[in-house]
Protein backbone atom coordinates (compact mmCIF):
# COMPACT_ATOMS: atom_id res chain seq x y z
CA UNK A 1 0.00 0.00 0.00
CA UNK A 2 2.66 2.69 0.70
CA UNK A 3 4.83 1.41 -1.89
CA UNK A 4 2.50 2.00 -4.23
CA UNK A 5 1.63 5.51 -2.44
CA UNK A 6 5.51 6.38 -2.63
CA UNK A 7 5.91 5.73 -6.78
CA UNK A 8 2.71 8.17 -6.87
CA UNK A 9 4.12 10.96 -4.70
CA UNK A 10 7.75 10.33 -6.97
CA UNK A 11 6.24 10.84 -10.13
CA UNK A 12 4.38 13.92 -9.20
CA UNK A 13 6.99 15.35 -6.91
CA UNK A 14 9.31 15.07 -10.17
CA UNK A 15 6.67 16.51 -12.49
CA UNK A 16 6.21 19.60 -10.57
CA UNK A 17 9.82 19.90 -10.25
CA UNK A 18 10.52 19.51 -14.50
CA UNK A 19 7.76 22.64 -14.63
CA UNK A 20 9.17 24.74 -11.96
CA UNK A 21 12.85 24.58 -13.09
CA UNK A 22 11.57 25.28 -16.58
CA UNK A 23 9.85 28.20 -15.06
CA UNK A 24 12.95 29.67 -13.14
CA UNK A 25 15.31 28.60 -16.65
CA UNK A 26 12.99 30.60 -18.27
CA UNK A 27 12.69 33.45 -15.86
CA UNK A 28 17.07 33.93 -16.37
CA UNK A 29 17.10 32.81 -20.22
CA UNK A 30 14.44 34.57 -22.04
CA UNK A 31 14.96 38.11 -23.00
CA UNK A 32 11.87 40.12 -21.95
CA UNK A 33 9.37 41.30 -19.26
CA UNK A 34 6.90 40.00 -20.83
CA UNK A 35 8.22 36.76 -21.93
CA UNK A 36 9.47 36.22 -18.42
CA UNK A 37 5.43 36.30 -17.43
CA UNK A 38 4.60 34.05 -19.41
CA UNK A 39 7.06 31.34 -17.76
CA UNK A 40 6.31 32.39 -14.61
CA UNK A 41 2.38 32.13 -14.60
CA UNK A 42 2.94 28.47 -16.40
CA UNK A 43 5.39 27.55 -13.70
CA UNK A 44 3.13 28.75 -10.66
CA UNK A 45 0.30 27.16 -11.80
CA UNK A 46 1.48 23.83 -12.43
CA UNK A 47 4.72 22.92 -10.66
CA UNK A 48 2.54 24.12 -7.44
CA UNK A 49 -0.34 22.26 -8.19
CA UNK A 50 1.46 19.19 -8.87
CA UNK A 51 3.40 19.38 -5.70
CA UNK A 52 0.71 20.31 -3.38
CA UNK A 53 -1.09 17.36 -4.87
CA UNK A 54 2.03 14.84 -3.68
CA UNK A 55 1.53 16.46 -0.08
CA UNK A 56 -2.59 15.65 -0.26
CA UNK A 57 -0.76 11.98 -0.53
CA UNK A 58 1.46 12.34 2.31
CA UNK A 59 -0.27 14.58 5.17
CA UNK A 60 -2.93 12.66 7.12
CA UNK A 61 -5.58 14.23 8.37
CA UNK A 62 -8.84 15.74 7.05
CA UNK A 63 -8.21 19.17 7.82
CA UNK A 64 -4.89 19.34 6.94
CA UNK A 65 -6.14 18.30 3.58
CA UNK A 66 -8.80 20.68 3.19
CA UNK A 67 -5.96 23.55 4.16
CA UNK A 68 -3.96 22.23 1.01
CA UNK A 69 -7.38 22.05 -1.55
CA UNK A 70 -7.53 25.46 -0.29
CA UNK A 71 -4.30 26.46 -0.82
CA UNK A 72 -4.63 24.69 -4.32
CA UNK A 73 -7.70 26.81 -5.35
CA UNK A 74 -6.19 30.11 -4.11
CA UNK A 75 -3.10 29.94 -6.21
CA UNK A 76 -5.07 29.01 -9.28
CA UNK A 77 -7.16 31.99 -8.75
CA UNK A 78 -5.02 34.47 -8.07
CA UNK A 79 -2.20 33.66 -10.01
CA UNK A 80 -3.25 34.40 -13.57
CA UNK A 81 -4.93 37.74 -12.15
CA UNK A 82 -1.72 38.42 -10.80
CA UNK A 83 0.71 37.79 -14.04
CA UNK A 84 -2.63 39.85 -16.05
CA UNK A 85 -1.94 43.03 -13.74
CA UNK A 86 1.78 42.90 -14.00
CA UNK A 87 1.35 42.63 -17.96
CA UNK A 88 -1.20 45.43 -17.60
CA UNK A 89 1.49 47.35 -15.57
CA UNK A 90 4.25 47.02 -17.65
CA UNK A 91 2.60 47.82 -20.70
CA UNK A 92 1.29 51.25 -18.81
CA UNK A 93 4.39 52.25 -17.63
CA UNK A 94 5.76 51.93 -20.99
CA UNK A 95 8.87 48.85 -20.56
CA UNK A 96 10.53 48.41 -23.69
CA UNK A 97 9.73 45.53 -25.59
CA UNK A 98 12.34 43.17 -27.81
CA UNK A 99 13.50 43.86 -30.72
CA UNK A 100 11.42 43.08 -33.70
CA UNK A 101 8.03 42.65 -32.07
CA UNK A 102 5.43 44.02 -33.96
CA UNK A 103 2.59 45.50 -31.62
CA UNK A 104 -1.13 46.99 -33.12
CA UNK A 105 -2.30 49.08 -29.91
CA UNK A 106 -5.97 48.57 -30.39
CA UNK A 107 -6.98 49.92 -26.87
CA UNK A 108 -5.75 53.38 -25.92
CA UNK A 109 -4.88 52.68 -22.40
CA UNK A 110 -3.83 56.29 -21.42
CA UNK A 111 -7.27 57.77 -22.44
CA UNK A 112 -9.25 55.07 -22.31
CA UNK A 113 -10.71 55.36 -25.80
CA UNK A 114 -10.79 53.15 -29.04
CA UNK A 115 -8.61 55.25 -31.47
CA UNK A 116 -11.09 54.65 -34.03
CA UNK A 117 -14.00 56.41 -31.86
CA UNK A 118 -11.62 59.22 -31.78
CA UNK A 119 -11.20 59.51 -35.38
CA UNK A 120 -14.90 59.09 -35.51
CA UNK A 121 -15.67 62.42 -33.29
CA UNK A 122 -12.98 64.35 -35.36
CA UNK B 1 13.58 6.56 1.18
CA UNK B 2 11.07 8.91 0.78
CA UNK B 3 12.44 11.07 3.20
CA UNK B 4 16.16 11.12 1.81
CA UNK B 5 14.28 12.38 -1.30
CA UNK B 6 12.54 15.09 -0.14
CA UNK B 7 15.39 16.37 1.82
CA UNK B 8 17.33 16.36 -1.74
CA UNK B 9 14.18 17.97 -2.97
CA UNK B 10 14.10 20.93 -0.81
CA UNK B 11 17.44 21.52 -1.54
CA UNK B 12 16.94 21.44 -4.99
CA UNK B 13 14.20 24.36 -4.28
CA UNK B 14 16.68 26.48 -2.82
CA UNK B 15 18.73 26.07 -5.44
CA UNK B 16 15.68 27.57 -7.87
CA UNK B 17 14.81 30.44 -5.41
CA UNK B 18 18.71 31.58 -5.34
CA UNK B 19 18.39 31.30 -9.22
CA UNK B 20 15.29 33.41 -9.06
CA UNK B 21 17.38 35.73 -6.26
CA UNK B 22 19.74 36.43 -9.62
CA UNK B 23 16.98 37.61 -12.19
CA UNK B 24 15.48 39.94 -8.69
CA UNK B 25 19.26 41.63 -8.14
CA UNK B 26 19.77 42.70 -11.76
CA UNK B 27 16.93 42.66 -13.57
CA UNK B 28 16.63 45.81 -15.12
CA UNK B 29 13.36 46.50 -14.97
CA UNK B 30 11.39 47.06 -11.41
CA UNK B 31 8.81 44.70 -13.28
CA UNK B 32 11.30 42.24 -13.85
CA UNK B 33 12.05 41.90 -9.71
CA UNK B 34 8.15 41.83 -9.40
CA UNK B 35 7.91 37.99 -11.37
CA UNK B 36 10.69 36.95 -9.64
CA UNK B 37 9.63 37.82 -6.24
CA UNK B 38 6.72 35.48 -6.95
CA UNK B 39 8.60 32.86 -7.77
CA UNK B 40 10.38 33.04 -4.43
CA UNK B 41 7.43 33.16 -2.85
CA UNK B 42 6.11 29.73 -4.34
CA UNK B 43 9.21 28.30 -3.52
CA UNK B 44 9.46 28.83 0.06
CA UNK B 45 5.56 28.23 0.05
CA UNK B 46 6.46 24.77 -1.19
CA UNK B 47 9.41 24.36 0.83
CA UNK B 48 7.42 25.07 4.19
CA UNK B 49 4.88 22.01 3.03
CA UNK B 50 7.53 19.74 2.73
CA UNK B 51 9.20 20.74 6.12
CA UNK B 52 5.69 20.13 7.78
CA UNK B 53 5.55 16.65 6.67
CA UNK B 54 8.80 15.70 7.00
CA UNK B 55 9.09 16.65 10.95
CA UNK B 56 5.33 16.27 11.59
CA UNK B 57 4.12 19.43 12.36
CA UNK B 58 1.15 20.06 10.82
CA UNK B 59 0.25 23.34 11.88
CA UNK B 60 2.62 25.03 9.28
CA UNK B 61 0.07 24.57 6.75
CA UNK B 62 -1.69 27.56 8.28
CA UNK B 63 1.92 29.44 7.28
CA UNK B 64 1.56 28.84 3.94
CA UNK B 65 -2.17 29.67 3.35
CA UNK B 66 -0.91 32.73 4.84
CA UNK B 67 1.92 33.53 2.90
CA UNK B 68 0.24 32.80 -0.29
CA UNK B 69 -2.47 35.51 0.61
CA UNK B 70 -0.10 37.91 2.02
CA UNK B 71 2.58 37.95 -1.85
CA UNK B 72 -0.47 38.29 -3.46
CA UNK B 73 -1.50 41.35 -1.17
CA UNK B 74 2.18 42.62 -1.49
CA UNK B 75 2.10 42.48 -5.61
CA UNK B 76 -0.86 44.23 -5.69
CA UNK B 77 0.60 46.84 -3.21
CA UNK B 78 3.98 47.20 -5.54
CA UNK B 79 1.66 47.39 -8.99
CA UNK B 80 -0.17 50.18 -7.41
CA UNK B 81 2.64 51.84 -5.98
CA UNK B 82 4.28 51.86 -9.78
CA UNK B 83 1.33 52.75 -11.54
CA UNK B 84 0.17 55.72 -9.65
CA UNK B 85 3.11 56.98 -7.59
CA UNK B 86 1.65 56.32 -4.44
CA UNK B 87 0.21 53.37 -2.37
CA UNK B 88 -2.93 54.48 -0.48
Amino acid sequence: MHAVRDIIVLILLIGGYFFLAAGVIGLIRLPDVYNRIHAMGKCDTLGCGLVLLAMILLIPGTSNIIKILIIIGLIAVVNPVMSHLIMKTAYESGTPMVKGTVTVDVYDTKKGKLPQEEGEQQ
Amino acid sequence: MLDAVLNFYSIGLAILGLTALYRAYSGPSPTDRIVAMNMINTMVTLYILIYCYRFNQYHYIDVALLLVLAGFVATLAILKLLRDGRII
